[in-house]
């Protein structure tokens, strides 16, 4: 008898614990799509699909090198799962968005605005909701042919560490969730890291560089694009002689012609405008999102030689809004370590005086900024909505205060605690003392 | 007799399963932002009902039981037909809501029928092992979801905003303590207590049980509500099916952590299963003495059948919701007054007949 109740136990066992469908070899597992503007109000998808037997650990030890490890699709479709759909009648594989990374959107689809594809991305069981986002500037389906990861063999590595990495600052933090909550005004205006490639000018520079070298490289190293050159040069004392890049700008040299830097800014989910790598930075800063970055400050000590320190957020900012008086009150806590130093100014005996006025630029630099936000973009991208919801009891009474054409009017009062706390390994005596 | 420790298992899981459902949906629709509020106020009037009950309540005796002495054999079968139709109601909304989210979540290529014929033959078997397997189970299980949830919460640290919190009262103080009594539904569970007194020691053990499991799954509710408010912003928050699988969906640490609703997903299912269990265990002992029958075991699969039959009727998860919001708004007063009224009542029966004599 109890052989025969074990009978069905064993049944289960063997039955249940089999896999039944879809094997995993069967699928094709979406790493990044791509949305630029069709024809007849559809939208150009490019599906980007990893290879498994080109990365490492598949059936390849050694793994494929640079855009060997991914292929790209390019459909005509009015929504995300029609475009998989009409997909995966050209490869042999079923096309899975369960492991995707990244969705990139153009420019042009980003200022008509993102509502419907959101609607799709929150809704779906597959997307996971810390999935980046990102609008290139030169088109989504240039941006993704260009992907040819040189140190990473494996594609979703990649787009993490590109758009997750802790020093990378030029870039907002986002990801679908986040973006989706901003589509409320009443929670906060949204931004996109900015993705693109590399101008026609700089890669044809680069590439001669590559294959050829010696006098041919000489040569293209003076041939800096035109693009490059009509950037101009930051004078702020914050993040002082660097450039203010979006992405597209920034790569000299560089076999992967693609990269992300600066943000792009939503107005309920419709583009409004893009700000650059320093603007992301200090977006960043008043975000709280901030890790660390190398940052170089202005000097009157030293007004040709900037001062590079590393910066940390030692804490989220706190940030207060005063709906009564109409004052935002913010505070920053950031700390330091000296790293670059000129040579003729020492800095390590006047620590003080450079903490003050490193200060003062980084709350110049942060005012510009949210006056910039505020004024020319009409948008709260730092949600200081969620912060004057303190002030009200109830939703109702909230929505009736119309924050959205009031905010304008605040008084922004920006105060630092910054500190400088170590000198490398060196620190240098003051001889003339 | 059952252990206290394991009657309070059942009734805990029994209150806190619907927070891993579609219910804080419900919560957060009604009071917006301030839905942790709402769940705190209803474990405050909750535990202030239940002492009334338990101070009104002192017999060993269930409230079919009671309804016979104070009414006959009449009185019994009406009673046992209104908690009969209680348990169902409630057993309905979760057996179509829980196979149409596990097709939803993780089978989408199964017809949910098939689902849901396994999940009731697991009930099924669940219930024939009897009260006595099925609580210790719960028993043994309890602590390992405990942990899950605790990693849950704790794993969530870096999402919180508390900024989400305010406005404090959300859709306003009406919706929160007025309308938001209709979420006390959540703890109409409690009627089950009452149902199994037969296989207590004593009443003691009623009124342990009742404020334990009250006390620790209304804590459990309220810290999943308050994490899916502090991390989901109004009104995005309220447009989410099952909030707890999309708060474990959320949970992503660097690049070596993620995919926690896996964890999510194997203790959820067992939950659900072993309340299914338990459920359709009392529905046949609700049955079995109201109609004087001598076993329970042969009744199970006609209740099964019939309430499989009934859950078909609703065609889409979103009718399921739908009945889900009314039988919030049905089911807790019974719960809450049937024990009060049939006390109250048994205690003038038993004055009366102490006159007589």
């Amino acid at each position: 008898m109890k052989i025969v109740k074990m009978i069905p136990a064993i049944l289960i066992m063997l039955l249940l614990s089999g896999c039944m469908g879809t094997e995993p070899n069967d699928i094709a597992y979406v790493v990044a799509m791509g949305f630029d503007e069709g024809n007849d109000n559809n939208y150009k998808i490019t599906i980007q699909f990893a290879k498994p037997t080109q990365i490492s650990g598949g059936a390849s030890e050694e793994g494929g090198k640079g855009g060997d490890i991914v292929e790209n699709v390019t459909v005509e479709a009015p929504n995300i799962y029609s475009g998989i759909n009409v997909a995966n009648n050209i490869v042999s594989k079923k096309f899975s968005l369960s492991h995707a990374k990244i969705m990139v959107f153009s420019k042009e689809i980003a200022q008509k605005g993102l509502n419907d594809i959101l609607e799709t991305l929150v809704r779906s069981y597959e997307i996971r909701p810390d999935m980046y986002l990102a609008v290139s500037v030169d088109g989504a389906e240039k941006y993704l042919n260009e992907i040819k990861p040189v140190i990473e063999v494996n594609p979703a590595k990649y787009y993490q560490l590109t758009y997750e990495k802790d020093g990378s600052v030029g870039i907002p933090e986002n990801n679908v969730m986040n973006f989706y909550f901003c589509q409320n005004r009443l929670y906060r205006d949204g931004v996109l890291p900015l993705a693109g490639i590399m101008s026609e000018s700089q890669s044809d520079s680069s590439s001669s560089q590559n294959s050829s070298g010696g006098e041919e490289s000489n040569e293209s190293t003076e041939k800096e694009s035109e693009k490059q050159k009509s950037i101009p040069v930051n004078d702020e004392e914050f993040e002082y002689n660097m450039k203010n890049y979006i992405a597209g700008e920034v790569a000299i040299m560089e076999k992967n012609k693609s990269e992300s830097m600066g943000m792009a800014i939503f107005q309920e989910n419709k583009m409004i405008g893009i700000m650059g790598g320093i603007d992301s930075e200090i977006y960043n800063i008043l975000n709280g999102d901030y890790k660390y970055a190398y940052i170089s400050f202005f000097s009157e000590k030293s007004p040709d030689i900037p001062i590079t320190v590393k910066l940390q957020q030692r804490k989220k900012p706190k940030i207060k809004v005063d709906t009564k008086n109409k004052k935002i009150k913010i505070k920053l806590y950031l700390e330091s370590d000296l790293y670059s130093l000129p040579a003729n100014y020492i800095t390590e005996y006047d620590v003080t005086s450079f903490e003050k006025e490193s200060k003062k630029y980084i709350e110049d630099a942060c005012k510009k900024f949210i006056d910039k936000t505020i004024n020319e973009y009409h948008a709260d991208i730092l949600g200081f909505i969620t912060k004057a919801k303190k002030s009200f009891a109830t939703y109702n009474k909230f929505t009736e205060n119309d924050w959205s054409s009031t905010f304008s009017d605040y008084e922004i009062e920006i105060n630092t605690e910054f500190y400088v706390r170590h000198s490398g390994m060196t620190m240098r005596e003051d001889n003339t003392k | 007799m059952l252990q206290r420790k394991k009657i309070t298992s059942l009734i805990i899981n029994a209150i806190a399963i619907k927070m891993l459902l579609t219910y804080p949906k419900n919560i957060v629709l009604n009071s917006g932002n301030a839905a942790w509020i709402q769940i705190l106020y209803n474990i405050i009037i909750t535990v202030l009902i239940f002492s009334v009950i338990s101070v009104l309540y002192k017999s060993k005796k269930n409230i079919i039981e009671a309804a016979e002495i104070c009414g006959g054999k009449w009185l019994k079968i009406v009673v046992g037909i209104v908690v009969a139709a209680i348990l169902t109601v409630n057993y309905i909304s979760v057996l179509k809501i829980f196979p149409e989210t596990v097709k939803v979540i993780l089978l989408q290529d199964t017809r949910v029928e098939a689902i849901m014929i396994v999940f009731v033959a697991v009930s099924v078997i669940g219930a024939y092992m009897g009260i006595d397997s099925i609580s210790t189970i719960h028993y043994l299980f309890l602590p390992i979801a405990g942990v899950v949830m605790i990693s849950f919460l704790v794993l969530l640290l870096p999402y919180y905003k508390l900024d989400n919190l305010f406005p404090v009262f959300g859709n306003g103080t009406k919706s929160i303590f007025v309308t938001g009594l209709n979420s006390m539904s959540i703890f109409s569970d409690i009627i089950l207590l009452n149902i199994l007194m037969p296989f207590m020691k004593n009443y003691s053990e009623f009124k342990k049980s009742g404020f334990r499991a009250i006390i620790i799954g209304g804590i459990a509710a309220f810290l999943i509500m308050l994490a899916y408010c502090s991390i989901y912003p109004y009104p995005e928050s309220k447009n989410f099916i099952l909030p707890v699988y999309q708060l474990t969906k959320m949970i992503h640490l660097s690049s070596f952590f993620s995919r926690f609703e896996t964890f999510f997903q194997f203790v959820w299912s067992i939950l659900i299963l072993l309340y299914s269990s338990f459920y359709l265990y009392t529905l046949s002992y609700v049955w079995q003495i109201t109609f004087n029958l001598k076993y329970h075991k042969p009744i199970i699969i006609p209740v099964i059948i019939c309430i499989f039959g009934l859950s078909l009727t609703q065609n889409s998860i979103m009718d399921s919701m739908r009945l889900e919001s009314v039988i919030s708004y049905i089911v807790y007063p019974f719960a809450f007054l049937l024990p009060v009224i049939f006390e109250i009542a048994l205690k003038k029966v038993k004055g009366e007949n102490h006159e007589n004599s």
